[in-house]
């Protein structure tokens, strides 16, 4: 008797009987999602893969994550107030934080207040953001959805931004490139196909409304959408491309490719390369970044845990640094006053030691 | 979510397709912690099985020039084969971006050979290449033609790589340029499974509700005839996602047309049948029962034997004379219930003789004869070659035509039964012509390539023609004719024996898996009966076309000329068919000496 009671109160006190686990599963994440969706007031909270850090430059800092490998494959954007809190990683420090219904690839600051901000989702969608700071009161500043357009589809893989700080250029797996007007999210221009393949990547300038762009494909193309036939090809490279980028005021076009090569390649003249430099992991490039406050310097990451910093003055690409503090691969770049931030899957906000330079 | 908007399975990649990962340096692999994608858990088994198609990361790419990228890519491939293959997934689907996936069509071929792989595959090829259009679009720099890529370059390399397995179905993408005709011709001998339609390139009309142009439209329809699923691709852009589905849905109905022909053969489509020999073996009463449901054929009779009693007997001699009908292979009846009608239309007397070999027919016949004929009907059980009746005929009617015109050996019975016609008598038919066209078919060739019996010669399928309803077919030139043969045989030397070389002229690259065989007959003067493309009696369904394999599917380029030699054969006991092509490549001779098939006398 005693111990047909010990065992039905130990039954109790199971959450599934063994041969129920996938049922049991299946129940648990019901209630967690239904707790998630219902939950808004708090969703200041990070996903395992940190794809994007963003800084606007009154410091608020955007570290857009997302969840690549779990049931829900959600994207989460959590503001600091400095690029440093965003390094401590403290999310209860945090300003407010968002999630949204799909993962992230890429997010932009729209205004130097860091007010108003958007993020490209990888179900394709672009979605408006506001940070909003309440007049009065005890409540804490929430992040308003504005609103989503749904307009690529497939996923959004890079954002640039146009000077007027209005306008955004988006590129997308599904071929095509839009030109998205912020107000009221209407697309201005659409280039599809832009490429005959998934386009990766676009480079904005800051003075100039002419963008590049590369896809899964290794032709670089430049785009001035005023003209009639509006892309020119400005640059080839051996194996596909996978990353471009602009350095500030210049008309240097950075490009990264699948085997871990970096070159420089002049926009004015199509087809010449500049420079050139192989990471020795050989493996797939994922972001270039130059540095805005000194634009010899470049950051590249990848398929690798290693950040590494580039110097191209004087016409040549040379390894300055190598860091191997992330534990999985980075994936976003930022710039602030000269110091780097990169963030990773290994769910880190990291800054770089530069040294006395 | 996507079942309540009326959909039935779903196409989503399994790994997230941002979910890079490390397996070539095994430590940095090993030090992730984490996952790498949901567990099975999310979804009971049979849901995996009958729902989900799994995409593959779209960054993995095995025909890299670069070694590493190859490598590392094999081992991701291998992996999401795996999981797939773990999940129970039905379908794995994955994209073509040019003519060379050689080492991709290797490594899934090389799965199928695999015994525990149950995954078939999707190939997704879009109908015009997005590389040209994006560079005729936007490019300044190129001023020249940009020539169009032909995609079917694309997939055929690649199925050719993989030996044309079964496992490799073809998922065609609409794109917003729409190809030639002849080239939507072509895919239609493709193993096409699945059609997908971007939202980007639905209108949207007067009510909000999402609609295709016109061109698609018929794309569409042309597409639905091969029995395909479809998937809709991209964002929503209007109210409802069950808006696409309910529109494709009502033009997947409104391509199935209310046509007899249609409508009979469906469930047959592509189907291989072997073709009937009525002379060695007794017909089953389901079997007449099928011939008789066709509404055209014995009126197109009826008309024939109407006219020929009218040209036989003068009006002012009507009452004066009977003219002998005789029915040879009068089956159950109806050809003797045509003769007597079309007495009676044309208001002349008749006597019919009907004479039937199968004894079991027979007996259909003499219950009508006791009932409903009487007198005006004599029932003669008996082949039609060995009897010997005192009176001749004025008319002979049969039927003994086969797909093929003259493969049921109408010619040989016809001979046999022309001592028995007066010298003005008219034979119905009075003539038949076969007719072949090369085609393409990769399914038909599969399906032949299952057909091996270890009985027969091991070439015995390759050398057999198949009667098929044809449907997933593209013919890669117009029909010729081929035999044709006479009633009554006047010849000194009675020889059925035929010999014909044809050339044809490729328009399009292809592949030649065989000929498409039909026949056009006259019953009498301008009454014609066929089922040739280019005459085809409306609404008649008795006959489905013949199909010729060839062992080797052969490669055209357009601009080929393809010459075809075709052999009709007898012997005393058998009559049988042989076929090779000599140009623009020699196939050897199929069915040498009938050793594959033959019809028996």
């Amino acid at each position: 008797m005693e111990d047909d009671f010990t065992l039905a109160s130990q039954l109790e006190a199971l959450e599934s009987e063994p041969n129920k686990v996938a049922e049991y599963y299946r129940a648990f994440h019901k209630t967690r999602d239904q707790a998630d969706f219902n939950v808004i007031s708090d969703n200041k909270k990070h996903l395992q893969h940190f794809d994007c850090v963003q800084i606007a430059e009154d410091g608020n800092t955007m570290v857009c994550s997302s969840n690549l490998n779990g049931r829900l494959w959600k994207g989460s954007v959590v503001i600091y107030n400095t690029p440093d809190e965003a390094v401590a990683g403290d999310v209860q420090r945090s300003v407010a934080g968002t999630v949204t219904s799909s993962s992230i690839s890429d997010g932009t600051f729209l205004s130097s207040s860091g007010e108003y901000f958007l993020v490209g989702e990888d179900s394709g969608a672009v979605t408006l953001l506001r940070l909003s700071k309440p007049l009065s009161g005890n409540s804490p500043p929430t992040i308003l959805h504005l609103g989503s357009s749904y307009t690529h589809n497939d996923m959004v893989t890079s954002i640039g931004i146009l000077p007027d700080k209005k306008r955004i250029v988006t590129s997308s797996r599904d071929l095509s490139i839009k030109i998205i007007n912020t107000d009221g999210l209407l697309v201005e221009n659409e280039l599809l196909p832009a490429h005959g393949h998934p386009v990766l990547s676009v480079a904005t300038q800051t003075n100039s409304d002419i963008f590049a762009s590369c896809a899964d494909h290794n032709e670089v193309l430049l785009w001035d959408v005023r003209q009639e036939k509006p892309a020119h090809l400005i640059f080839k490279t051996e194996i596909n491309t996978t990353c471009v980028n602009w350095q500030p005021n210049s008309h240097i076009v950075s490009v990264g490719d699948q085997i871990g090569t970096v070159y420089l390649a002049d926009a004015r003249n199509p087809k010449t390369q500049l420079a050139k430099f192989a990471i020795p992991n050989h493996r797939p490039l994922h972001k270039l970044s130059f540095n805005p406050s000194s634009s010899s310097s470049l950051a590249a990451v990848g398929d690798f845990n290693e950040v590494y910093l580039l110097d191209c003055s004087g016409g040549d690409l040379k390894q300055i640094s190598r860091f191997s503090t992330h534990s999985d691969f980075p994936r976003g770049v930022s710039w602030r006053n000269g110091a780097l931030y990169t963030c990773g899957w290994d769910t880190k906000v990291l800054k770089h030691d530069l040294g006395q330079n | 979510m996507s079942s309540q908007a009326g959909y039935d399975f779903m196409c989503v990649p399994i790994y997230h397709p941002r979910m890079k990962r490390e397996l070539l340096v095994s430590d940095v692999h090993k030090r992730r912690p984490t996952n790498l994608t949901r567990p099975d858990f999310v979804l009971t088994s049979n849901d995996w099985n009958r729902l989900v198609v799994g995409k593959f990361s779209p960054w993995i790419d095995v025909d890299s020039p670069d070694a590493q990228i190859k490598e590392h890519s094999e081992l991701v491939l291998q992996q999401e084969m795996d999981y797939f293959s773990h999940l129970g997934l039905p379908v794995m689907m994955f994209r073509l971006k040019g003519g060379n996936h050689v080492n991709l069509a290797r490594l899934i071929y090389n799965k199928f050979t695999s015994l525990h792989f149950n995954c078939s595959a999707w190939v997704v090829v879009p109908l015009e290449s997005p590389v040209t259009t994006a560079i005729s679009y936007y490019r300044s720099d190129v001023t020249e033609e940009v020539p169009s890529e032909d995609t079917w370059e694309w997939w055929n390399v690649f199925r050719s790589v993989a030996n044309y397995n079964k496992h490799f179905n073809l998922a065609l993408e609409l794109s917003a340029d729409i190809p030639s005709t002849a080239n939507i011709e072509r895919w239609l001998g493709e193993p096409v499974k699945c059609l997908i339609v971007p939202t980007s390139i639905f209108l949207t009309n007067k009510k909000g509700y999402p609609v295709l142009s016109k061109a698609h439209q018929e794309v569409v329809k042309a597409l639905a005839k091969l029995n395909i699923q479809m998937v809709i691709q991209g964002n929503k852009r209007h109210e409802d996602m069950n808006f696409y589905v309910t529109y494709l849905d009502h033009l997947y109905k409104s391509s199935v047309s209310d046509d007899p022909l249609q409508t009979f053969g469906q469930g047959y489509e592509d189907f291989l049948q072997c073709p009937l020999q009525p002379l060695m073996d007794n017909l089953e009463s389901q079997t007449y029962e099928v011939f008789e449901k066709d509404p055209v054929k014995y009126n197109l009779y009826q008309k024939a034997i109407y006219h020929a009693m009218l040209d036989m007997v003068p009006t002012e001699l009507k009452t004066q004379k009977t003219l002998t009908v005789m029915v040879v292979g009068a089956g159950r009846g109806p050809l003797v219930r045509a003769s007597l009608n079309a007495a009676k239309l044309s208001d002349r007397n008749v006597h019919v003789y009907a004479v039937e070999k199968n004894p079991n027919a027979v007996v259909t016949l003499l219950a009508q004869k006791e009932d409903m004929w009487g007198d005006k009907v004599t029932v003669i059980s008996s082949d039609m070659r060995q009897w010997n009746p005192e009176e001749k005929a004025d008319i002979i009617v049969s039927e003994l035509l086969g797909s093929f015109g003259d493969n049921e050996l109408s010619p040989e019975c016809l001979d046999g039964v022309q001592h028995l016609l007066k010298e003005t008598g008219i034979s119905i038919p009075q003539s038949y012509t076969s007719y072949i066209s090369p085609m393409q078919s990769s399914k038909l060739h599969n399906d032949v390539n299952e057909c091996t019996d270890k009985t027969k010669h091991p070439l015995a399928h390759y050398e057999t023609p198949y009667v098929v309803n044809l449907q997933n077919i593209y013919t890669l030139a117009p029909t010729q004719s081929l035999f044709t043969f006479i009633h009554p045989n006047l010849d000194e030397v009675i020889d059925n024996r035929r010999s014909e070389k044809l050339n044809f002229e490729i328009k399009k690259n292809c592949i030649l898996h065989g000929f498409a065989g039909f026949f056009s007959c006259v019953l009498y003067k301008d009454v014609i009966m066929s089922i040739a493309p280019h005459n085809h009696s409306p609404g008649m369904f008795s006959w489905f076309p013949i199909y010729f394999p060839i062992k080797e599917p052969v490669h055209l380029r357009s601009g080929d000329k393809l010459s075809v030699y075709f052999w009709r054969l007898c012997s005393d006991k058998k009559v049988w068919y042989e076929w090779c092509i000599s140009g623009p490549v020699p196939v050897p001779v199929h069915n040498p000496g009938g050793r594959s098939y033959y019809i028996g006398l």
